[in-house]
């Protein structure tokens, strides 16, 4: 996606489909009120619907968006959820909390390890509700403060917790939620690194608090992604005194979360730097960011005058105006070619032309890819006239052993999806296209598992010169 | 004839696309089905073919891994199914509103195959586009020069 416009379009993309979604779930929330287990299962299916809806949106788009529908279902849901303590224990509702927690394994992972019965009562409605607000939004959690009627000491906890838990939950959501988007994943687990890192140097509630003024820190630099942050401070604020008692829980669950979870092995693997934000999102821009950098200092490489030219809106100025000057050049050469002198012998011209070609591309690597097209290139010889083209790119030292192999090895698919194009290749005129289809033709034949074919034909190419004794042709 | 050589440039290998002597042979060959084919048409008709003869040259050379040359390939074959070329449509001159050019666009535009990419990856394909575009003026040159000496 790009860069500039993606936060937008699939922001607004993402809130139509947010808010529908937030209907969907106040009627949702309405139906619970005849507390009925038959109408609590009809009102999950809906939630799954949703999250089904929902989920491959979160796969498509970055994690700002994702975070967005956390945000709407977590309205929704703890307004719904609210009335879960007065269910009876309904077998399947484990099951379906389970897999509403598969939803985004990052915030939920910790509620499916950490849920209990719903024949408890409170405490599992604190759990839900504190797994849904984990999701470390700043929407979860005023809404969440504002409208769900619970315990001052529950709703502490919540606070508190909410930014730890986050951390938490990717050891538990690793083998649920293996098959997420990767990137998302990646910045959470390194938080997670991150987060370890310093926990055995210093004490606990420090390290707790750091993380938290951490994410705090973390959520104020980040200006595109995160809404309402005035309202947050003061709320997360208001639970220091309450934060030193959730401090503790969170350090117990943490470490007994963290040993029974391996997490798996193919993920980016990001470090969380000193000093900087360990958030989710700050992460993955900052590898997407160093990529661009990247990719930037070999376009500066390329494009000639371009070295002492730093910033990027320069920097792209001077790439496209490169490009533009390529095209041009591309078209002035064609209409120049075009008014020679037809009756040019192009025979010569071709031999010239190879000894050139050979001074050009005298130290060129000798790849794989390379190896099969020039033994591509070696069967045209049928034509005489590109004999001499042959007889000067064989004498750049070509390992023709090795040529012979890629083409049996590799050629094949090359050369199929080759004709494949070369149906419409290159000239208007039919004779163009034929003789490419001659051509492959011919290396397809020779191509077949028919070493000796080769050899023979390459002896025939070279004329018996000293070239092929050079050319270590192994039968 | 003066041999051309690019020591000049810098690093040769690295500036080259390392199917150069492909997008030779192919072009050389389409240059002189050309010469053979299309001796009564005017100028500009066989200027415009040797520039797409250039191009489809370029993007076969390069392969079917590159986003550009994919598109330039598929491009370069609807060509090829209608031979006749379509009249361009007359351009409704609009007010120049814009106020700040979004270079990513334009470069978008100017790759082949770049307006469904990130910006990423856009970068990486304008990296390869321009290795190639630039083996391929560096052949033309030589080629007119021999034939203009």
């Amino acid at each position: 996606m790009n860069s500039g416009s993606s936060d937008r379009t699939p922001g607004c993309f993402l809130n139509q489909n947010w808010e529908r979604s937030v209907d969907h779930i106040s009627q949702f929330g309405s139906f619970m009120s005849p507390q009925s287990s038959s109408e609590l299962e009809r009102g999950l299916q809906r939630l799954d619907h949703l999250t089904e809806e929902i989920l491959p949106q979160s796969h498509f788009m970055d994690s700002s968006g994702n975070s967005q529908a956390l945000g709407g279902l977590v309205i929704a849901g703890n307004r719904a959820l609210a009335h879960l303590d007065q269910f009876p224990a309904d077998p399947g509702f484990a099951a379906r909390a389970a897999r509403f927690s598969s939803f985004d394994g990052q915030s939920y992972g910790w509620f499916s390890g950490h849920f209990e019965l719903p024949g408890s009562g409170k405490p599992s409605t604190a759990a839900i509700i504190q797994s849904l607000t984990a999701s470390g939004l700043q929407i979860g959690h005023l809404e969440c403060n504002r409208q769900i009627p619970v315990s001052d000491g529950l709703q502490s906890k919540m606070n508190s917790a909410g930014p730890a838990i986050s951390r938490e939950e990717t050891s538990l959501s690793d083998p649920i939620s293996a098959s997420n988007a990767k990137k998302r994943k990646a910045p959470s687990r390194s938080r997670e690194k991150g987060a370890a890192s310093p926990k055995p140097s210093t004490d606990p509630p420090k390290v707790a608090d750091e993380e938290d003024s951490d994410t705090k820190r973390c959520r104020s630099s980040e200006k595109t992604h995160e809404i309402g942050i005035d309202n947050v401070k003061p709320k997360l604020e208001q639970n220091d005194g309450a934060r030193s008692n959730g401090n503790d829980e969170q350090k117990q669950r943490k470490e007994g979360n963290d040993k029974p979870c391996e997490p798996p092995k193919d993920y980016i693997h990001v470090r969380a730097r000193r000093g900087q934000a360990t958030d989710s999102h700050s992460l993955a821009e900052r590898v997407r960011r160093e990529k661009i950098s990247q990719r930037m200092k070999l376009l500066q490489d390329l494009v000639p005058g371009c070295s002492k030219v730093t910033g990027k809106a320069v920097m792209l100025d001077e790439i496209i105006n490169y490009v533009q000057s390529l095209q041009r050049q591309v078209e002035f050469l064609s209409m120049k070619l075009a008014t020679v002198n037809p009756q040019l012998d192009f025979d010569n011209l071709v031999n010239l032309h190879a000894k050139d070609m050979i001074q050009l591309c005298g130290s060129l690597p000798n790849s794989a890819a390379y190896s099969s097209e020039m033994s591509m290139v070696s069967s045209y010889a049928d034509v005489p006239q590109q004999r001499g083209i042959l007889h000067c790119i064989a004498t750049n030292g070509m390992d023709f052993h090795c040529a012979v192999n890629m083409l049996d090895t590799t050629g094949h698919q090359d050369l199929n999806a080759h004709q494949a194009s070369l149906g419409g290749f290159g000239d208007p005129s039919s004779q163009q296209g034929f003789f490419w289809e001659d051509d492959l033709q011919n290396i397809v034949q020779m191509g077949i598992g028919q070493d000796q074919e080769i050899v023979a034909s390459s002896h025939n190419l070279h004329g018996g010169t000293s070239q092929a004794a050079q050319m270590k042709i192994e039968l | 004839m003066e041999p051309k050589s690019c020591s000049g440039d810098g690093n040769p290998s690295r500036n080259l696309h390392p199917s150069k002597p492909l997008m030779a042979a192919n072009f050389l060959r389409c240059l002189s089905r050309i010469q053979q084919t299309a001796t009564n048409s005017s100028v500009g008709s066989r200027s415009r073919r040797i520039r797409r003869a250039a191009y489809a040259s370029m993007a076969y050379s390069a392969g079917h891994r590159r986003a550009w040359s994919w598109a330039l390939l598929r491009k370069l074959r609807c060509r090829r199914v209608r031979p006749v070329i379509l009249p361009r449509r007359p351009r409704i001159a609009r007010p120049q509103v814009v106020i700040e050019i979004d270079r990513a666009e334009v470069l978008r535009k100017l790759v082949p195959g770049g307006t469904g990419m990130d910006y990423c990856r856009l970068l990486e394909e304008t990296a390869d586009y321009i290795r190639c575009l630039a083996t391929q003026v560096r052949l033309m040159q030589t080629v007119t020069d021999s034939i203009s000496s």
